[in-house]
């Protein structure tokens, strides 16, 4: 199928206008409001957040609740700031969620690759051991990880939390799907007679018609990775090698939560990510309509 | 033949340095001593949670034991968790650890995993701490997990102003001596819910229900193991807490919820129970109100909610300096700096007596906390917790939340939290009658 | 050596055609089977992957699976119970409750979910303008951290203080005390799991949209078939693989619904009776694992209650593969 949804669409409104018109008067509003009630309600937390921090913690409890963004926005900024090493941080959440990234898409690729137009033995049972720790929740392996990596002695350095993120089942689900149904068997076999071999194929057929699927992978996984919370709160300790969620988290004491500093942080945690996905959001979109469709 | 194209190959490329990147610092950082927790080249390192000891306490150890390389690590998030998986692990162990007070009763069953203090001579400084508190960290065979750093000896907080507004006795001595009795304090509450209906004195039935059965001494196994919690103590503290539902004076809000904190900051709760750090909780939750508060005791007799413990896991380097350092920290003078820094009323007797710890708060009006806390120390019961008691009670806390809020007939809660909890202490090993 | 089609000049597939078989030998349908010396460069390709799945992933699940035939309590020694945490699984009320929740939030938040997802993926078929700025806010959800929505829906729930009543008052409605009610708990749960992926669901569903040929709508529309009947018996039999992707998904995610429970009914700790907010009403099965192992140090029950995470997993996906697959010509 397509990449890129929009050459299609002009196309689809060529085809088949003379009959559609007369029923879509009344429809394309309802069509525009909700579209737009779907927006709002997407980003109306994303605002509120932003409006909750820059309010004292006090006035958040007014009622009704403030609805616009107030002027105490710069006081919460640098109070996060002073309180938590935050560039710090986010530097090493950049290292680690990059390095995840580019292994992920790497390793996982790779294993899709041979799942998904190859058999070999053993690989039906393989993948069945994949399939079976995906529906099994990641608190599981929690504290038998933790103790592994105190016996490695890994603990409180960015290897404890990069490494088992390469451990997920999603990114092979995900490309194993996308390239059993892009990349034609046929090519495989042909090319193999003229004696292409798997990583040759890899490189010039798989990689290729990957790329958005790859792309899509890449940026869940980059999100993921920057988001990840539970694992790097138990694994990371030294100050100065926190990642950004697990440094904002000091901010919540135990005594009391501010939150307008708290909010705050959280901002300060999504910003980054939505600059990088604004950036990448063409090939995110596209590449979720290849990897599910296909 | 080709390459892949450019844009993929320049994210990759990056995604590749970073990782070498990564890879680097850690194998670099793992080769000059991890960051595990141990010090600086075998120093003595401790762990505590947010936020650790204060700044002055700190460099006043480096001060007095230059050589020990001393470094407190803050450990976030679940910090029982990180140091049972450690224990377990038996690697990367700090020298010295906190211990919180909930979770002491969980290590005292496995005391194996840390040093018994009498062999380095805790005995001899027992006098220094309140007895009971330093109580709760020996075993039942007599060996010391730890030394108390804080305890968390309840009073009441009150608005003042509020309680004077509305003809109440507003002053410390007045108010403690016209609510002795629970029935008492829960007639001042009608009465301040009748001049203003959203007016509650009662935060929930957990906490009323929580402050009477430590009050009785007993929990809800005994020392033998035997469950107790449908004994009389516990039916009482039930029917104290039915009877503050009854009363129509609670508010029903739940701990940690931005409601409550609202409901603070508006007045809306003019009294709460409450350890001396609760003080930091209504300092961040209402501000504005500050200078408003008092303390005073509450009915009945104190209990202790909180406070915790000092101590050293097992087959670590440098036992005696570690302990001569827990005795540093936790000495009358830094203990008293803790208490102006955190508000954590000292276990520390001699601490309890500092200028610091007498002195005034001006959030709380000018008053001296400090003695309110100290005599409500001495009013404190030791109490038996067994490891699975948490387990075992929670039914209770839970069947008095659906009596708070969905109307459940109190009898029939009554009912379902001892069956509940019957089933729980069957199923880890106590025995039930 | 064959330059690589671009794949839009291929036609696209029917459902059922898999590609041919190679060789004669058993092979899965649309691979190339391979043995021998020719196999090695496959499980090269495959060894990175696994071998940091064995150990970080499957090394850690068997260790505690194994768990539940014992006693442990999170450190010191353990006693091989055998199935004695088994047994009181199967009476534990908490359990059976735990599962009740999950299936029941499930329900409640993909049902709206992916209604919503559905219809706002065929009107942004249909539409053009402003068709990508819908796409990127639609796609915020995702990107904020679980956590930190957890906390603000908090407080949009909030019984006292927060927006949802507010919003309520204005039309005239009595404030709800949300977080207070069993009710209230699992539509201020169910609301946060559904509102993070509507706008993710929408654009698969867009996207299967898009690849369905608009012929079939011509011929349906001569045909004389009004919308709807167009949609229920042609549009959703020919999503048939996106249906099935995003169920099997959604229904794994949903069984393992932890975070938004956890963080909108943290209590003071105690124990796991009383997690989960009134009436336990949002606790959630893997909540109830993390309440049991990591607060009450019951190790060993708690592997006990993963295990019967697995298990009602493996039914739920078994059931959703043979719904949607059943059909398949």
């Amino acid at each position: 199928m397509t990449l890129a949804p929009t050459p299609t669409r002009p196309r689809a409104e060529e085809r088949a206008p003379a009959a559609r018109r007369p029923r879509l008067r009344p429809g394309r509003v309802i069509r525009h409001v909700l579209l737009l009630l779907g927006a709002l309600v997407s980003i109306f937390p994303f605002y509120w957040m932003i409006v909750l921090s820059s309010h004292r913690s006090a006035a958040i409890f007014e009622f009704p609740p403030p609805l616009l963004p107030g002027d105490r926005f710069m006081e919460n900024f640098t109070r996060v700031m002073d309180s938590v090493n935050v560039w710090a941080a986010m530097g090493n959440t950049v290292v680690v969620a990059s390095t995840v990234t580019f292994f992920v898409l790497l390793i996982d690729s790779l294993a899709a690759f041979a799942f998904a137009k190859f058999s070999f033995r053993g690989k039906n049972v393989l993948f069945l051991l994949v399939m079976l720790t995906f529906l099994l929740p990641s608190q599981l392996a929690t504290i038998p990880q933790f103790l592994m990596m105190t016996e490695l002695g890994w603990v409180g350095e960015l290897k404890s939390v990069i490494v088992p993120s390469l451990a997920g089942a999603f990114g092979i689900f995900w490309l194993r799907q996308f390239f059993q149904n892009s990349v034609r068997t046929e090519l495989i076999e042909a090319s193999t007679i003229d004696g292409c071999g798997f990583f040759r194929q890899y490189f010039h057929v798989a990689l290729p018609s990957g790329r958005s699927a790859m792309a899509f992978l890449g940026m869940f996984t980059f999100i993921g990775s920057w988001n990840d919370f539970m694992w790097p709160l138990i694994v990371l300790n030294d100050p100065d090698r926190l990642t950004l969620q697990v440094a904002l988290s000091q901010l919540q004491t135990t005594h009391g939560t501010d939150y307008g500093m708290l909010m705050m942080s959280a901002l300060i945690a999504v910003v980054p990510l939505i600059l990088v996905f604004i950036i990448g959001a063409k090939q995110f979109i596209a590449g979720i309509t290849d990897g599910a469709v296909k | 033949m080709t390459h892949p194209r450019l844009s993929r190959s320049s994210a990759l490329g990056l995604g590749a340095a970073a990782g070498s990147l990564a890879l680097f610092t850690g194998c670099s950082t793992s080769t000059s001593g991890s960051g595990s927790g141990g010090g600086k080249e075998g120093g003595i390192s401790l762990w505590i949670w947010p936020e650790g000891f204060a700044d002055d306490v700190v460099a006043d150890i480096t001060e007095r034991f230059p050589d020990a390389g001393f470094t407190q690590t803050v450990q976030g998030g679940d910090f029982k968790q990180k140091l049972q998986t450690t224990l377990q692990a038996g690697k990367g162990l700090p020298n010295i650890t906190g211990i919180k007070g909930e979770d002491i009763a969980h290590f005292s069953s496995v005391a194996e995993y840390f040093v018994d203090l009498n062999t380095l001579g805790a005995e001899d400084h027992k006098g220094e701490y309140a007895d009971w508190k330093w109580e709760q960290a020996t075993t039942k065979d007599g060996k010391q997990l730890g030394i108390p750093i804080d305890i968390g000896p309840t009073a009441m907080f009150y608005r003042y102003d509020i309680f004077e507004q509305n003809g109440l006795p507003s002053t410390p001595e007045d108010l403690a001596a016209a609510i002795r009795e629970w029935e008492q304090l829960f007639d001042l509450g009608k009465h301040l819910n009748a001049a203003d209906k959203d007016t509650y004195i009662i935060r929930n039935l957990s906490g009323v229900f929580d402050l009477a059965w430590r009050q009785s001494g007993k929990a809800f196994i005994d020392e033998e193991g035997a469950f107790i919690g449908a004994d009389s103590h516990i039916r009482q503290a039930w029917d104290l807490a039915i009877s503050a539902h009854d009363a129509g004076i609670n508010a029903a809000l739940e701990s940690n919820t931005p409601d409550l904190a609202a409901a603070v900051a508006a007045g809306k709760l003019p009294a709460d129970f409450g350890a001396s750090w609760h003080l930091a909780d209504l300092i961040v939750d209402a501000p504005d109100t500050s200078g408003k508060w008092h303390v005073c005791e509450h009915p009945g007799d104190a209990a202790n909610l909180g406070g915790s413990f000092l101590g050293i896991p097992a087959d670590v380097e440098d036992q005696e300096q570690a302990f001569e350092i827990i005795l540093a920290l936790l000495d009358a003078k830094n203990l008293a700096r803790e208490y102006t820094h955190s508000g954590n009323f000292p276990a520390n007797l001699e601490a309890m007596e500092s200028p610091e710890v007498q002195g005034e708060v001006e959030f709380l009006g000018g008053q001296v906390a400090g003695k309110v806390f100290a005599h409500a120390a001495e009013y404190v019961r030791p109490l038996y917790e067994d490891p699975a008691d948490g387990t075992v009670n929670a039914p209770f806390y839970a069947e008095l939340a659906l009596v708070e809020a969905s109307g459940k007939d109190p009898a029939k809660a009554w009912d379902a939290a001892v069956s509940e909890a019957e089933r729980l202490a069957e199923q880890n090993g106590i025995t039930v009658a | 050596m064959t330059s690589t089609p671009s794949p839009q000049v291929l036609p696209p597939r029917p459902a059922g055609d898999r590609g041919r078989r190679g060789g004669g030998r058993p092979t899965d349908p649309g691979t190339l089977g391979v043995r021998g010396r020719r196999a090695r460069p496959m499980y090269l390709a495959v060894a990175p992957y696994f071998l940091l799945f064995a150990v970080f992933s499957a090394i850690p699940i068997v260790f505690t699976m194994f768990l539940a035939f014992t006693d442990w309590r999170g450190i010191g020694e353990w006693n091989v119970i055998g199935l004695e945490n088994f047994s009181y699984l199967i009476h534990d009320p908490l359990f059976w409750k735990s599962l009740k929740n999950t299936l029941i939030l499930w329900v409640m938040s993909t049902v709206p979910c992916l209604t919503l997802a559905t219809l706002l993926a065929l009107a942004l078929n249909a539409s053009v303008r402003f068709s990508t700025v819908y796409r990127v806010a639609y796609l915020v959800p995702n990107i904020t951290s679980l956590v930190a929505m957890g906390i603000l829906f908090s407080s949009i729930f909030s019984s006292n203080f927060g927006i949802a009543n507010a919003m309520l008052n204005l039309v005239g409605i009595d404030s709800v005390r949300w977080l207070q009610t069993e009710w209230g708990i699992k539509i201020a749960i169910s609301t946060l799991s559904a509102w993070s992926f509507v706008g993710y669901n929408a654009l698969i569903i867009l996207a299967g949209l898009q690849s369905i040929e608009k012929q079939v709508y011509e011929a349906a529309q001569l045909d004389g078939a009004g919308p709807v009947r167009t949609f229920f018996s042609i549009t959703l039999p020919m999503l048939r693989p996106i249906v099935l992707f995003i169920t099997i998904m959604s229904t794994i995610g949903s069984l393992q619904s932890f975070t938004e429970s956890q963080v909108m009914t943290s209590s003071q700790g105690g124990g796991a009776s009383s997690a989960g907010g009134v009436g336990n009403s949002g606790l959630t099965m893997v909540l109830y694992f993390y309440s049991v192992a990591f607060q009450e140090n019951r190790y060993g029950y708690g592997a006990t209650i993963a295990w019967g995470v697995m298990v009602v997993v493996i039914v739920f996906t078994i059931i959703n593969w043979f719904a949607t697959r059943e059909r398949s010509r």
